[in-house]
């Protein structure tokens, strides 16, 4: 009987080693996983690896000279590029904030679900200032770029976005829902009031108490002043709307970046028949005055955070001459 | 009675032989430590993609070898499935199949027509390698599911790419093959052959 039952037990033992569930049990097979549709493109760590390269690309194409036009395309795009193109005889000396992108950068969010464009929100600090920067990647063969740089605004904030793995969300310019205004409508009001001569200088969507506004303001007023009954002065807004981005932030409101394009146009009356320029205008406009007009093209880069309750406020703003014609 | 015992006697011959000659050659194969590897083939300058349906089936981390031909250099990447599907297009690859225990190899399936695609940007990838020698890559099942793509440069080749699982608990499961295996073939075998004693009656 003995013997049986360790013939037995022998049996059973190799059954239960061998031939039992071989292969899934052993190997621990299952299904693989799926995607998360709704989940960040990426993981934070790769949003870092990502977002510093493409800024450290960035950085030199920034920076690089007017003749360096392929380096420029192949990292910039949108706003980031324009600014690039100035000329360098726009950018006065020692006034390169613009164009510094910092060596290490903070992402803040990148894009949710699958789909393309995909972008990145980082942040860096270089000499005291913060500045944003969005990166754009429009499809999946082509590397991202720096669609967007702005300085932020002394003392402004930005209100968080949805956490790194949840992924930020993109918004349509023309979505209000839930919202004073559509980022569009927000945009719109705030290039008419800060147009000369303006209908009116005050909106109901967005604040104009930033200290850009102000200062795009003051300086309107400056100018009519100066010229009196010698000129007269206009100033206008454009924006880029085919580069206007909008994103969700956590509390439900939106956060927006844009570029205008600004005009200023200075006209001698038929009084005066001529205008003299500034040491500074007449060397850029490369004459010291003017019979018909002078134009100066800026680019306005601005930073806008609509609540999910209350006005827009531009949290980050910068302006650059890009552009003169002077007859 | 005799008979039923030389009977069970043969079968667990039979059974204690075949485990143990699974359990040798499953030893030889996975060795102490217990190290499934899996021989891609064939190779050479198609890129090579590992798809989750190989790369996530086990909760165990797969170690890829590669080694590109001399004067080559191999790239290795990896990133979402969705990412790579899109940033492959319809380039033509070699797509790793279920692996073959039997052969220890893990045949490819050709798939794609365009043979000049190239492995277009680098920012869908969340690992990127280049090596002009022998390498290794560790894909771990947190970020699953992932899809793998190796390729070699223009020009180059790959010499060969293995896949490896390890479990310490199939070198131990091997064992328990190869002992218990041992074990009923000689129990089989002492039932089959050996003489039933007789009883001695005393009085």
């Amino acid at each position: 009987m003995r013997r049986r039952a360790l013939a037995a037990t022998a049996l059973a033992s190799v059954l239960l080693a061998g031939g039992c569930g071989i292969p899934e049990k052993v190997v621990g097979l299952h299904p693989a996983p799926t995607e998360k549709a709704s989940a960040a493109v990426f993981s934070a760590t790769a949003a870092r690896q990502v977002g510093n390269r493409t800024l450290d690309v960035a950085r030199e194409a920034m920076t690089g000279d007017d003749k360096d036009v392929d380096a420029r395309k192949a990292a910039l795009v949108g706003p980031a590029l324009r600014l690039a193109e100035v000329k360098d005889k726009f950018v006065p000396e020692g006034q390169t904030d613009a164009f510094v992108v910092p060596p290490t950068s903070t992402v803040l969010g990148v894009s949710r679900g699958r789909d393309w464009p995909r972008y990145i929100l980082s942040t860096a600090q270089a000499d005291g200032v913060q500045s944003l920067y969005v990166l754009v990647q429009p499809d999946a063969k082509t590397p991202f770029k720096l669609q967007t740089t702005v300085s932020m605004q002394a003392g402004a904030s930005v209100p968080a976005l949805p956490g790194l793995a949840d992924g930020v969300e993109s918004v349509a310019v023309d979505a209000g829902a839930g919202l004073v205004a559509s980022p569009q409508k927000v945009l719109d009001a705030y290039a008419a009031a800060l147009a000369y001569p303006t209908k009116s200088r005050t909106s109901s969507v967005v604040n104009l108490e930033d200290a850009f506004a102000k200062g795009i303001l003051a300086s309107s007023a400056d100018a009519a002043d100066a010229l009196g009954k010698l000129g007269t002065f206009k100033r206008t807004h454009a924006d880029f709307a085919d580069d206007t981005l909008a994103f969700k932030l956590a509390d439900g409101g939106v956060l927006v970046f844009a570029q205008l394009g600004r005009r200023d146009l200075l006209e001698p009356t038929a009084k005066a028949k001529e205008l003299v320029l500034s040491s500074t205008l007449a060397k850029l406009a490369g004459r010291s005055k003017v019979t018909d007009h002078v134009k100066l093209d800026w680019l306005e880069t601005l930073a806008i955070v609509i609540p999910a309750s209350g006005k827009a406020t531009v949290v980050g703003a910068g302006e650059q001459l890009r552009g003169i014609d002077a007859k | 009675m005799t008979l039923l015992r030389r009977l069970v006697g043969v079968l667990l011959v039979l059974a204690g032989g075949a485990a143990l000659a699974l359990g040798l050659w499953f030893h030889n194969f996975l060795g102490p430590g217990g190290m499934a590897r899996f021989s891609v083939e064939p190779v050479g300058s198609t890129p090579v993609v590992i798809e989750p349906s190989v790369l996530n089936r086990t909760g165990l981390p797969v170690d890829i070898s590669v080694t590109p031909a001399a004067g080559a250099t191999a790239s290795i990447v990896v990133g979402t499935p969705s990412d790579a599907a899109a940033a492959l297009g319809d380039t033509v690859v070699d797509v790793v199949g279920p692996v073959s225990v039997r052969d220890r190899t893990a045949p490819v399936t050709r798939r794609g027509t365009d043979a000049n695609g190239e492995l277009a940007s680098v920012d869908v990838w969340r690992t990127t390698k280049t090596a002009d020698g022998p390498t290794e890559i560790s894909i771990s099942q947190a970020s699953a599911p992932e899809t793998v793509v190796i390729s070699s440069s223009a020009g180059g080749e790959l010499d060969s790419v293995t896949l490896a699982w390890t479990r310490e608990t199939w070198a131990r499961q091997t064992m328990g093959l190869i002992v218990g295996g041992a074990t009923a073939a000689v129990a089989g075998l002492a039932a089959a052959v050996w003489p039933r004693r007789r009883r001695e009656v005393t009085r």
